[in-house]
């Protein structure tokens, strides 16, 4: 007889419809809701967690992007802004977009907590009253740092390279568990060595008796007056096809769904609708890449991608970090086509990549469009243009001094920079819509903290100004870009979100 | 995906009542044309090479068809229109035939002033690069000449089979499950 799977069986398929009674229910099983889940569980309250996504375990993760980006991301990874520019990244899974991260962890930044508490209102938020969440949730997501002999050639290229510009590059941390360096971690990890939520905080909510229910999509609310008494979803059965009706009866409705699809759900139950502003402030943290090219193999699809970071420019809002890609996702991504883009791809061992994070000043808004599918409008703002530029100039001096003999930037068509004396050709790029690729991971700021009910949508502790009984509990919250890969952010906020519900006890929905 | 192909619809096309051959298995999101068009830019994106296949070799426009038959219908919608507008306006850059009856000189160069064209061509380019290089270089048959090993799973026996279907039995992180002495009351 073989051993038992050490984490909770998969949860049963829809065969009928179902209604159910909860305390708390939760919507969305990501960094946010994955943990807010958990701690109301583990205090003994009855927790449904609601996930629109499927159940897919390490079994089902075969590390493809023909059959993982289309089970795993939402719209298969193909979501864009209105205007094509911008391609929106984000989990559609149990997990959420902790399945299909890089494992990246950075705690809060200090002087964005500040921000948040002195400019936008964000109560008694600061880096001490969330210490005791962020030990927490580093200690269950077991943040450590990457061990030198965990980097890859792509990684030490990379610090390399920073080091002899005089830049200080450093290790991330990451939450894994003796990581075999398999480096499929964006499709999903299929041995259980990424800490995402899927594998801690919800096995965790599971195993304190939380039910969870995968493929249900919320499509409206039932009401009394300003209180929310019921949340009802269609929930898929992937094998048979049909669709049931799952009605769940509680006292506090916690929306975890992410910064695109919080905003929807809210919107299209009209929740929230006096402040005006569910939907606005987003934030994308824009990103763009540069590949180095280099003599030698780098192989930088084997291993752990994502190596190390640099820091230098993050007083200007400019992250820089060594990640590297599969195939698909480098070959859509570098610009260049036909018998070039045949040349470029046939040095996909020889590259090493890097990408260009900016803690964006721009805003964009998520609005209902056709089928009630969110449309993400966003315009980079000219500062913004300007820092992707000097951030792109700084990646690709890096790979210059660590020997690259070609730096590949992915302006639409290809630019290829020979040496660094091609680097002023980057003052001259036109960074906009479908000239520079650009994506964005991580989504931000659409149901913002703050004091004032007219300017914002939930107080500093995630408690919806108009709807008591209604909590948001994910990067929504934000009230600017973090400006730093937030999944311990996003989990820190939600512990504390809980610790606020429990200390409030019955109080926290009437 | 997102095509603003809006203002392109409803102009004269160069070539209107052209018919186009029935591909060769059914239809689940683009039309005849459309399908046509795909296949025809598809090879001018990704082309073959040096005996290595193309995009169009590898049957990327069949599996988009399949793959976009899963999106929603307003992205599926927006990029029919887009490759109908590729292949009727034309003459928008002074070319007055059909994109599918040009050469693959006058295919690039056409698909060249869509990519440095207006706002709406640079979208639709952008998206059709996105979607034929991503759709292209996940098929396992274009990894070999750009020396990607491939997944683990199937090849890599990590003490779980190589199919990796065998039961894991411990947890690999000990403080899944065990309580966490947090503080109590309300946090500041």
């Amino acid at each position: 007889m073989s051993a038992p799977e050490w984490f909770p069986p998969a949860p049963d398929l829809a065969t009928a419809d179902e209604v159910l009674e909860a305390e708390i229910c939760v919507i969305g099983s990501g960094a946010g809701g994955a943990v807010f889940a958990a701690e109301m569980a583990e205090a003994g309250l009855k927790v449904v967690l609601l996930e629109k996504g499927p159940y897919v375990g390490r079994k089902d993760f075969n590390q493809q992007e023909r059959d993982m980006m289309p089970l795993l991301y939402e719209e298969g990874g193909l979501r864009t802004t209105v205007d094509g520019g911008i391609q929106v990244l984000h989990g559609h899974s149990v997990g959420g977009s902790t399945t299909v991260n890089w494992a990246i962890c950075f705690d809060p930044p200090p002087s964005v907590l500040q921000e948040w508490n002195t400019k936008h209102g964000a109560v008694g938020l600061n880096v001490a009253g969330l210490k005791p969440s962020v030990d927490k949730v580093r200690h269950i997501l077991n943040v450590q740092r990457l061990r030198e002999d965990e980097l890859t050639r792509n990684g030490q290229l990379f610090m390399e390279g920073a080091r002899r510009l005089g830049m200080k590059a450093e290790r991330f941390e990451h939450n894994r568990t003796e990581c075999l360096r398999s480096g499929f971690c964006m499709l999903g990890c299929a041995y259980d060595r990424k800490q995402t939520m899927n594998v801690t905080y919800v096995p965790r909510a599971r195993h304190f008796g939380a039910q969870l229910r995968p493929n249900a999509e919320v499509v409206s609310f039932e009401r009394q007056g300003a209180q929310l008494t019921a949340a009802v979803a269609q929930r898929l059965n992937p094998e048979t096809g049909k669709t049931h009706r799952l009605v769940v009866k509680a006292k506090l409705f916690a929306l975890a769904g992410g910064a695109i699809s919080t905003p929807a759900l809210m919107l299209k139950a009209g929740l929230a609708t006096r402040s005006g502003q569910v939907g606005k402030n987003l934030r994308l943290h824009p990103t763009t890449a540069a590949v180095g090219i280099f003599e030698q193999p780098v192989k930088a699809a084997e291993g752990i991608h994502f190596g190390a970071y640099v820091r230098d420019l993050e007083p200007e809002g400019i992250l820089l970090e060594s990640t590297f890609g599969y195939p698909g996702l480098i070959s859509s991504s570098l610009g260049a086509w036909g018998n070039q883009g045949r040349e470029l791809m046939a040095k996909y061992d020889h590259m090493a990549g890097a990408i260009v994070l900016l803690k964006d000043q721009a805003s964009g808004r998520v609005e209902l469009g056709a089928e009630g599918r969110p449309r993400i409008h966003y315009e980079l703002a000219d500062g913004d243009r300007l820092r992707f530029q000097r951030g792109l100039r700084a990646v690709a001096a890096i790979y210059f001094a660590a020997g690259a003999k070609e730096v590949v930037l992915p302006v639409m068509g290809g630019l290829r920079l020979k040496g660094p004396g091609d680097l002023d050709r980057i003052d001259q790029l036109e960074v906009g819509p479908n000239r520079l690729a650009l994506f964005s991971a991580h989504q931000m700021g659409t149901t913002a903290m703050g004091k004032d009910p007219y300017r914002s949508v939930v107080d500093g502790y995630g408690r919806c100004h108009e709807h008591p009984n209604v909590w948001v509990v994910d990067a929504s919250v934000f009230p600017t870009a973090l400006g730093v890969n937030p999944q311990i952010t996003i989990a820190s906020l939600a512990d504390r979100s809980a610790r606020r519900v429990l200390a409030l006890g019955q109080k926290a929905w009437s | 995906m997102g095509l603003g192909v809006a203002g392109l619809v409803g102009l004269p096309a160069c070539s209107p009542g052209r018919s186009y051959p029935t591909p060769p298995m059914s239809l689940k999101a683009l039309t005849p044309k459309t399908y046509a068009v795909l296949e025809a830019v598809a090879r001018r994106l990704v082309p073959a090479q040096s005996g290595l296949p193309g995009a169009g070799d590898l049957g990327v426009p069949t599996y988009l068809d399949w793959r976009l038959a899963s999106l929603p219908k307003e992205l599926v919608g927006d990029l029919n229109k887009a490759l109908e507008a590729l292949e009727d306006l034309t003459w928008m850059r002074l070319r007055f035939k059909p994109f599918t009856e040009m050469g693959p000189t006058e295919q690039d160069a056409h698909l060249l002033a869509w990519q440095e064209g207006n706002a709406e061509q640079r979208q639709a380019f952008n998206a059709l690069l996105r979607l034929v290089a991503f759709h292209h270089h996940i098929l396992p048959r274009a990894w070999a000449p750009i020396h990607f090993a491939g997944p683990w799973v199937g090849r890599v026996d990590v003490g779980l089979g190589k199919d990796n279907r065998g039961p894991m039995a411990a947890n690999p992180n000990p403080h899944v499950f065990k309580p966490f002495p947090a503080p109590t009351g309300s946090p500041t």
